[in-house]
């Protein structure tokens, strides 16, 4: 005999609780999704934009301020050092290349980031995607979600957009000319206008020599981005200019301290959604147990026009494991939904691109609850099902 | 019914638990054994360091400050990379670095841990694919205790 005629037919019987089960599965499990997910997202991108950024050095100052400046480009008046640390790095052995990097001005709300073409490309493993690298003082770069095209000239802004916004700050007399729009990355790098390192120097009125590549500026240097040759050479770096006059900073220590933080919130998230699945499988099974009294008299009927045991069981399990199941399917969705619009708004707000993708790790907690809920509904339908005689006699 | 629950979410988690392989018993390493002579050319790995590359080993020291994020690999140290006022800036510091690969990519646990690793030593210069970096001596495929 066929069991699901029954089980659709109870189903109709009670609606309204049967849906109102399944939507709470779903929420919890839908909020513990798209949370694992957003935050893996934005690990990875973040991870990502640091990658061009072994080392970085500054003047002795926060370390924190010196890689969001550098590498997500947050605004900051960064403290200058001493530009006789450039030479004392390019001549360092254990130094693949030393490229300063340059922040501080600003153009149509786009900040103007001074480097070298080498490490704005990544030494050629990001490529342009039209026109061509800057020669001169007065070329520049767009990143790829800015809107100025090749051809394009502008004046740059002294200070930040938002230093800008009541009264611009002009760098009069200066005209620069997009000759290159550079290809997406992903990263904070994609909303700036990248310029020579020595034109922002020149701007700001420090002494730059006539050679762009061997130019030594006279007054100093707010950050260089160090690739070391080697690991030990790392480390070494990393130690020989933490002094008084220098400070430098694997991007990832910082990385690190901001997953801890991350991974505390996931966590906290996790539980509380856990709590919430555990809480709605309770309820279904408490429910499932206490509507037994009120179907007894249906599971009495089913045994007298010859139904097996078996069957009766299946048709109770059936019925939770229903329940479950669209629960799980609506919050793989939901969870789906929330980490899709979720990285959205992270990506606008943050400049990073995140993606938010579900592993099948993320599936973990959603296959445990609905192990743990068939084996749990299993027991309950076999009591209900023993107790359900007796109590159609005592009620009958 | 909660029994029934508890013993099946108990079984279920026993897989998830990572469990170190036990083929073969792990040679304990030290740092202050690793090199037999420090001259100003480099240095020169010891007998027993030579002996056990390509074997399971077990070494304990401090886990340095992350160097990539999300990376796959670690470097050990024998002392802590202090972050003390006073230590001044040895230009030889380290000399006594591992780099431990684990089998698992991810953040790792807050630096200056003191750790013990097991896993399979390597010797001999080697570029890291990823990260382009050079490497003496390697422990790969390790997983990782708190000490």
């Amino acid at each position: 005999m066929n069991p699901f005629p029954f089980v659709v037919a109870e189903w109709r019987h009670a609606r309204g609780v049967l849906i109102a089960m399944a939507l709470l599965i779903a929420i919890a499990s839908a909020i513990s999704l798209g949370v694992t997910s957003l935050e893996r997202a934005l690990r990875t991108a973040s991870a990502n934009a640091a990658g061009r950024f072994d080392l970085i050095i500054g003047a002795a100052g926060s370390q924190t301020q010196l890689v969001l400046t550098t590498v997500y480009l947050q605004p900051a008046a960064l403290k200058l050092m001493p530009a006789t640390v450039l030479a004392q790095l390019r001549a360092d052995p254990g130094v693949v290349f030393a490229e300063p990097v340059v922040t501080g001005d600003s153009y149509a709300g786009f900040s103007i980031v001074g480097t070298s073409a080498a490490l704005a490309s990544d030494h050629g493993r990001l490529l342009l995607s039209s026109g061509r690298w800057f020669a001169g003082m007065q070329e520049a770069v767009a990143g790829s979600a800015t809107t100025l095209k090749i051809g394009e000239s502008y004046t740059p802004l002294h200070g930040s957009a938002s230093d800008n916004l009541i009264e611009a700050h002009a760098h009069d007399g200066q005209r620069v000319v997009i000759v290159g729009r550079a290809a997406a990355t992903g990263t904070p790098w994609d909303k700036a206008i990248i310029v020579p390192y020595e034109a922002v120097l020149a701007l700001h009125e420090v002494k730059v020599g006539v050679a762009p590549k061997h130019a030594l500026p006279a007054l100093g240097l707010p950050a260089i981005v160090v690739k070391p040759r080697s690991i030990m050479d790392a480390y070494r770096l990393r130690n020989v200019y933490r002094n008084s006059e220098t400070t430098a900073v694997f991007p990832a220590e910082t990385l690190t301290r901001l997953y801890q933080t991350l991974g505390d919130v996931r966590a906290l998230a996790l539980w509380i959604a856990g709590a919430g699945q555990s809480l709605v499988l309770a309820a279904v099974l408490l429910g499932l147990y206490a509507s037994l009294s009120a179907r007894a008299q249906s599971l009495i009927s089913l045994r007298a026009i010859g139904a097996g045991p078996l069957f009766v069981w299946l048709t109770l399990w059936l019925q939770v494991l229903g329940i479950l199941l669209v629960g799980a399917l609506l919050g793989l969705l939901g969870g789906w939904l929330l980490a899709f619009a979720g990285a959205g708004v992270l990506s606008n707000r943050l400049g990073l691109l995140l993606t938010a993708e579900l592993t099948r790790e993320d599936l973990l907690p959603l296959v445990w609850m609905l192990a743990a809920g068939t084996v749990a509904s299993a027991g309950v339908a076999w009591r209900a099902y023993v107790k359900a005689p007796a109590q159609a006699m005592r009620s009958g | 019914m909660t029994i029934e629950r508890r013993e099946f979410l108990l079984s279920a988690a026993i897989p998830l638990l990572t469990f170190a392989p036990f083929a073969k018993a792990a040679e304990s390493l030290k740092f202050a054994e690793l090199y037999k002579s420090r001259t100003v050319m480099g240095m020169a790995f010891a007998d027993r360091t030579l002996q056990l590359a390509g074997k399971p080993v077990d070494l304990a020291g401090y886990m340095a400050p992350p160097l990539k994020p999300e990376a796959n690999f670690f470097v050990l140290t024998r002392t802590p990379v202090s972050v003390c006022p006073f230590c001044d800036s040895d230009a030889d510091w380290p000399a006594d670095i591992v780099v431990v690969y684990v089998k698992k990519a991810g953040s790792f646990l807050q630096d200056g841990s003191a750790v013990s690793v097991s896993g399979v030593l390597q010797t001999g210069s080697k570029t890291d694919t990823d990260t382009g970096f050079v490497s003496q001596l390697r422990i790969i495929d390790a997983v990782v205790k708190r000490l």
